[in-house]
């Protein structure tokens, strides 16, 4: 090493030694432990921050949206992941549907489902795969929303993630899959439907009105696994 | 004692399918070039199904290599398989090239003993095949309460409603059940029923409108959870209290006591404001639960944990978390798992090695650890990093098992970003990445990961979904699998033929639970529109229950019941749930805890 390169590199080691020694510690709690630490407001509610918001560059949207999903209570986080679900950059978007990936309350379902009609399939692929790690409640919801997709990848999505429901919670979804205007995934829709509730009924249903009228009257009658409680009762076709 | 075996025909046996194969081998005959080659048979490990304390039905799977084969079962209390063996009567194969299940009904048992059985096949092409030693013991199920038996504690009244419920390692269960209204008194004001203890002697442990220590609960019994011991706690409301103070989490012992309640000040001024969140416990009977406090801004979400004696913080929003200097956010309570001593989840962070998220765990006695961190990068998988957690099983406070999303811009897509990842003492491996292949599914690629479970030797049991795409569908998607030292056994598959089954296959699985020792049990709806427990206490899967076989209740009184319906527990079996403590449906001897319906609004509830 020459004479300038140790100049630079001890003038380097110096300024990052006095830098530590002036930055306070945030992550250290004060007063033992125990003790609160410093913890960045979250982003409020207000629309001085989503403004704020806008005015970001996408980088800039992407690391914000990043922290804020750590700072943000949900309702707040949500309405921040909706304001940058309308960004015309997909890596923001992407980091919007991301930001809320740990919440579980209804809060999401804007985001998901805005993200479940994106024009992107990389987007609408995502917006499938984080409605499946959502409590049942919210996952049923989501994919109810993406079986009537207009399109085609997110309808076929969502009667595979069905499939791999509870069966009983799922058919009555799978029905809302009658009313598609194309032919070929309804048929698909009924031959995932059929082995359910081939018990009671073996004739497709013309729409999805229809059928869930049927299923209203005999829902009662199966198990959550779809096993009919009263076999001795006869099949009802209507 | 009559050891002479009392032999029927299988139950499989079916004389059309004999028919048709009879006609199908003639057809074989004719056709055949004379060079067709037929080979001595194959014998697959079967199992059992319909064991009672005196019988059980045995079989092998076995290939009859094109001509009919002759199949004996012998059968012994003798590991060693030297003496006591027992030899059944002849059974007859088809003359198929496909494995089935050939089985046997074997009765004259002695109860409560351990069986060894295996299957010897012979046909004309060369020495008799014996197939492998497999093992069951001979038991009734123990029931536990029926519809129509008096509501314990109360014989003017009737159960009549019987939820499935947990099962602790002591053989103590716990489940909800309905007093029959208008029958001694029982209305919808008092109505639900929390019964807990041993199965032979279940009690009312809380019941609506009823005292509960020093307070009347509304009976909600929310979040019921049970220890290895048997020691209860649930959420419930407290009736006549104010909105700010009704909501508790209590906990089930001599003197009924309340863990910690709405209103009730952690420190001078500051109370807890939400008790209705999830509450695991630990193997060794501690609670952890999630809550809220006033008024205080900073610091106001956490986990804390009791015993029933001490009690202390976990974690907290803004506090020190672990020894790195990492700060803990507001923990993802979804994700909130006990273990042996101690309890995991994820969580926001600040501060540390880096990166804004976190799965942290500890127990009573220090500081957190942090088992990953978001930015990390997997094992082998540099420059990929972690950029999300979504859920984590404990079986120690060193040993894990997750579900991570990777991110790396333009080189990880939707299609391969999620990872099943082991943490065993502090050492990462990958288990699986969506996107990869599955070992032993030719065309098999992963899709993504469900429930898993790290076990006490560091075994984690998942449940998967595979790509639809080529060879699979939506009809065979599902699986279960094992991995352990490094490799991974598919224990069962949708669209698979179903366990001691000539023609059903597995069709959704709807439940899986696993216990510390690796043991485990799934139900299944079947193809024929039946469903199907599966166990696997560690000598092998067994059939243990399935709708259109019986209860066996061992009463002189009835004909065993038939099934109609079966029903385990799966509301606490959650998303990667920690095996230990935490009450499930399957204990750590391998017990499983079912409800089953048998028609005319009847419900049994037993564990077998």
């Amino acid at each position: 090493m020459n004479t300038k390169n140790l100049f630079v590199a001890l003038v380097l080691v110096t300024s990052a030694f006095l830098f530590y020694m002036w930055v306070p510690d945030v992550s250290a709690p004060k007063g033992g432990p125990g003790a609160d630490a410093v913890i960045p407001a979250p982003l409020k509610a207000n629309a001085t921050g989503l403004a704020g918001f806008d005015s970001l560059s996408d980088e800039a949207k992407v690391s914000f949206l990043d922290e804020q999903k750590a700072k943000a209570v949900p309702p707040v986080l949500a309405d921040l992941a909706m304001r940058a679900m309308e960004s015309p950059s997909e890596d923001v978007r992407k980091a919007a549907l991301a930001s809320i990936n740990q919440l579980q309350s209804s809060d999401l379902l804007p985001v998901v489902r805005r993200a479940l009609a994106d024009s992107s399939a990389e987007m609408r692929l995502l917006a499938l795969h984080e409605a499946r790690m959502k409590t049942p409640v919210l996952r049923l919801n989501l994919l109810e929303t993406a079986i009537r997709s207009e399109f085609a990848d997110t309808r076929d999505g969502a009667l595979i993630e069905l499939s791999r429901e509870n069966p009983k919670a799922a058919v009555p979804i799978m029905m809302e899959g009658l009313n598609s205007p194309d032919a070929d995934f309804r048929e698909r829709v009924w031959q995932e439907i059929l082995p359910n509730i081939q018990a009671l009924r073996k004739s497709p249903f013309t729409n999805t009105t229809d059928a869930l009228a049927w299923w209203n009257q005999v829902k009662d009658r199966f198990d959550s696994s779809m096993v009919l409680l009263d076999p001795a009762v006869p099949p009802s076709e209507n | 004692m009559n050891l002479k075996p009392n032999v029927r025909i299988g139950a499989i046996f079916d004389i059309r399918l004999l028919v048709k194969s009879l006609a199908a081998s003639i057809l074989v005959l004719l056709v055949s070039p004379a060079s067709a080659q037929f080979t001595v048979p194959s014998i697959f490990p079967g199992g059992t199904a319909a064991v009672t304390d005196n019988s059980a039905w045995i079989y092998a799977e076995i290939n009859a290599g094109g001509q009919q084969a002759t199949v004996v079962f012998e059968y012994t209390t003798d590991p060693a398989f030297l003496v006591g063996i027992i030899t059944t009567e002849a059974q007859f194969t088809t003359s198929n090239t496909v494995t089935l299940p050939v089985g046997i009904v074997i009765s004259g048992l002695t109860e409560s003993t351990q069986y060894f059985f295996r299957a010897k096949a012979t046909n004309s092409q060369g020495p008799t095949t014996i197939g492998p030693i497999l093992s069951f013991t001979s038991f009734y199920p123990a029931f536990v309460i029926e519809t129509g038996d008096e509501v314990p504690g109360n014989p003017a009244q009737e159960i009549d409603l019987i939820r499935p419920g947990l099962l602790g390692d002591s053989g103590v269960v716990s489940l909800p059940a309905f007093a029959k209204r208008g029958v001694g008194g029982a209305s919808s004001l008092n109505e639900k029923l929390l019964l807990s203890g041993p199965t032979a002697s279940v009690a009312v442990a809380a019941r609506q409108g009823s005292a509960f220590g020093a307070n009347v609960v509304q009976g909600v019994f929310d979040n019921v959870a049970m220890n290895d011991g048997g020691s209860l706690h649930f959420h419930d409301q407290i009736a006549g209290a104010p909105s700010n103070a009704d909501r508790a989490l209590f906990l089930k012992n001599a003197t009924d006591n309340i863990i910690s309640r709405e209103g009730d000040e952690i420190a001078p001024g500051v109370v807890y404001v939400d008790n209705t969140q999830r509450s695991p416990v630990a193997a060794n009977g501690t609670v952890f639960f999630a809550s809220t406090l006033a008024p205080i801004t900073l610091g106001r979400r956490g986990v804390w944990f009791s015993d029933g004696v001490t009690s202390g913080t976990l974690a907290r929003e803004g506090l020190l978390a672990a020894v790195d200097g990492t700060v803990c956010g507001n923990p993802t309570i979804s994700s909130l798992v006990a273990s042996s001593t101690g309890a995991a989840f994820v969580s926001p962070i600040t501060g540390g090695g880096g990166g804004n998220e976190a799965i942290l765990a500890g127990n009573t006695s220090g500081a957190l650890t942090v088992i990953a961190r978001k930015q990390d990068k997997p094992p082998g998988l540099n420059p990929i990093v972690y950029s999300s957690f979504r859920n984590v099983s404990a079986s120690s406070d060193v040993d894990f098992s997750f579900v991570a999303d990777l991110f790396l811009k333009n080189v990880v897509n939707a299609s391969d970003d999620q990872i099943l990842m082991s943490s065993l003492g502090g050492v990462q491996t990958i288990i699986a990445r969506e996107g990869g292949a599955v070992p032993g599914i030719a065309g098999g690629i992963w899709d993504r990961f469900e429930r898993h479970f790290v076990t006490a030797a560091g075994d984690v049991l998942f449940q998967a979904f595979l790509r639809i795409g080529g060879p699979v569908t939506t009809t065979n998607d599902g699986v279960l699998c094992r991995w352990s030292a490094g490799s991974i056994e598919i224990l069962a598959r949708e669209g698979g033929r179903a366990l001691g089954q000539r023609t059903s296959t597995y069709r959704v699985f709807t439940n899986f639970a696993v216990n510390e020792n690796g043991n485990y049990m799934f139900q299944s709806s079947l193809s024929d529109a039946r469903a199907a427990i599966v166990v696997d206490s560690g000598i092998g899967q067994r059939l243990a229950a399935a709708s259109g076989g019986r209860v066996y209740l061992n009463r002189l009184t009835e004909l065993d019941p038939v099934i109609f319906s079966l029903a385990t527990n799966s509301n606490l079996t959650n998303l990667a749930n920690g095996t230990g403590g935490y009450g499930t449906v399957i204990d750590d001897q391998g017990d499983v805890f079912a409800v089953a319906y048998v028609g005319a609004g009847r419900y049994i509830a037993f564990v077998f």
